[in-house]
């Protein structure tokens, strides 16, 4: 586990899950970057350097507006599914997937999840580039 | 046949203190058991209302209540029928002269025996009353569900995070307060007011047993050794009593220290599950493809993703704690259910004299065994 994610309580959070802690910090740098708040830049920024606790922008009401609208879409999206769609969609939330399965949901939600982000990726989880639209970039 | 001898002011004065106006106590032992221990079985052996598992424990509380207040109706009943038979007996002696008293005493004659206790040793009366004191709430919380969802820092969670922990079955709030609502501080007040009504029945046994050997000072003969045994029962009588409470006092002393454990695990599985719900919301807002709806696929993706099971097994944890727990018959619900047992084994058939003191100056003698 690194030192920063010790201090930043990201160590704490996925109680010391080493992959765990890669994707949340994967997740906060691109939740940052998509949403393009310089305050948050910089509060994940803070984090990802160990000044910071992640706890302090999981809490963030740009944090929860944006994890609210997402909820949302995936509800909307479960209400057009027909009625055994949906079951056998819900039905999955108690069955931990197998590690192929996983794997294969979890690169397609990472593609998805970076698709339209215009970031190297090479930097992709690294530092939240604090103004991605200067000249040169 | 026992030398006999009597001051029927002694007598008179031990019926006071049972069952008269109570001499240097001030209300006697018997007004003591009917009011004061009565009422403040009624203000304290008590829980208000609650959640599942404070609704289990109210229930038991209620047998205890319900028990010590018909104990205390018995005690004093059996204290003020001795306290009658004294004062008649006293009353008898003065309207008799000697010889006929003695004549009286010998007809009263018992298979007493041998070796009863009654020595007072110098020791002085005291009030059982003054340990009915306002029990303390030390060991307890105002309220117990608000304190997991603060130990647990559910209050502080973002509205996502509920929803996400909402979507693995667990509203978390609901779910809390549902089971835990009720007051831990009340509980304490309750167990040390077993502790108190304990002290009472310790206090009041002492009593009983001093004036007992103060009034056998001055009373001397067959019907005096009767009633040594007599008040040598209902002191060791109340004695057991005191016992019984003092039970089922650390019975509740296991009970709080078991719910403080598992409100312990249960306010731990919380964090985790929050911390887990965290790391899906990181997830769901990181997820550029939910800025549409999205298809069935990327829905099982989602739903049946790693984070999402991370956080549904975080919630299961909880609730197998809790339907473990709540389904067995050991630790807290063992404990739970044998609460009022302690008092089962007190009878006050058995643990205080039959018939309450009874002398055959007042009439005919009762059969004893071994009587001729």
């Amino acid at each position: 586990m690194r030192d920063e994610d010790t201090a930043n309580g990201i160590a704490s959070l996925v109680r010391g899950n080493a992959a765990d802690a890669r994707e949340l910090r994967a997740n906060i740098v691109v939740f940052a970057r998509r949403l393009g708040d310089p305050q948050i830049t910089r509060m994940v920024n803070e984090v990802l350097r160990g000044q910071r606790n992640v706890r302090d922008v999981l809490r963030t009401p740009e944090f929860n507006d944006v994890g609210q609208r997402h909820v949302a879409t995936i509800e909307r999206g479960l209400d057009e599914l027909s009625a055994d769609e949906r079951s056998a969609v819900l039905s999955s939330l108690g069955r931990r997937p197998e590690a192929e399965e996983l794997e294969e949901s979890e690169g397609r939600l990472q593609s998805l999840r970076v698709a339209d982000l215009s970031v190297s990726p090479v930097d992709r989880w690294g530092e939240v580039d604090p103004d991605p639209e200067r000249p040169g970039r | 046949m026992a030398t006999f001898s009597v001051k029927p002011a002694a007598l008179h004065a031990y019926a006071d203190l049972l069952g008269g106006d109570g001499g240097s106590l001030g209300s006697a032992l018997n007004l003591q058991y009917l009011t004061d221990y009565s009422a403040y079985v009624d203000e304290w052996i008590k829980l208000g209302d609650g959640g599942l598992l404070f609704q289990k424990i109210k229930d038991r509380i209620t047998v205890i209540h319900d028990r010590l207040s018909l104990d205390s109706l018995n005690i004093s009943t059996n204290l003020v029928e001795s306290s009658m038979g004294l004062d008649a007996a006293a009353t008898t002696y003065r309207n008799t002269d000697r010889d006929v008293s003695e004549h009286i005493d010998a007809a009263y004659h018992t298979g007493r025996p041998e070796g009863l206790p009654g020595s007072d040793g110098g020791a002085s009366l005291s009030a059982p009353d003054k340990e009915l004191t306002e029990p303390s709430e030390e060991g307890g919380v105002p309220e117990l569900a608000q304190q997991i969802l603060d130990g647990a820092g559910v209050m502080s969670v973002s509205d996502l995070v509920l929803k996400i922990l909402g979507w693995c079955g667990l509203d978390v709030m609901g779910w809390v307060r549902d089971r835990f609502t009720g007051s831990m501080a009340e509980l304490a007040q309750c167990k040390n007011a077993l502790d108190n009504l304990a002290s009472f029945d310790s206090t009041a046994s002492s009593d009983v047993s001093i004036g007992a050997a103060h009034m056998l000072t001055q009373w001397s003969g067959n019907a005096a050794n009767a009633a040594q045994d007599t008040f040598a029962k209902t002191s060791d009588g109340l004695s057991s009593h005191a016992t019984a409470l003092s039970g089922v006092s650390n019975t509740m002393t296991a009970l709080i220290a078991g719910i403080q454990e598992l409100t312990a695990a249960i306010e731990g599985g919380i964090t985790t599950a929050i911390d887990a719900a965290l790391e899906a919301a990181a997830a769901v807002a990181a997820a550029g493809c939910l800025e549409e709806v999205p298809g069935v696929d990327v829905l099982a993706d989602i739903i049946g993703g790693w984070r999402v099971y991370k956080v549904y097994k975080a919630v299961k944890e909880v609730t197998d704690i809790w339907n473990v727990v709540w389904a067995g018959n050991e630790g807290v619900m063992g404990l739970i259910m044998t609460l009022a047992g302690g008092l089962d084994g007190w009878d006050v058939s058995s643990d205080l004299p039959k018939t309450p003191y009874y002398n055959g100056a007042q009439g005919p003698a009762p059969t004893y065994s071994g009587s001729s």
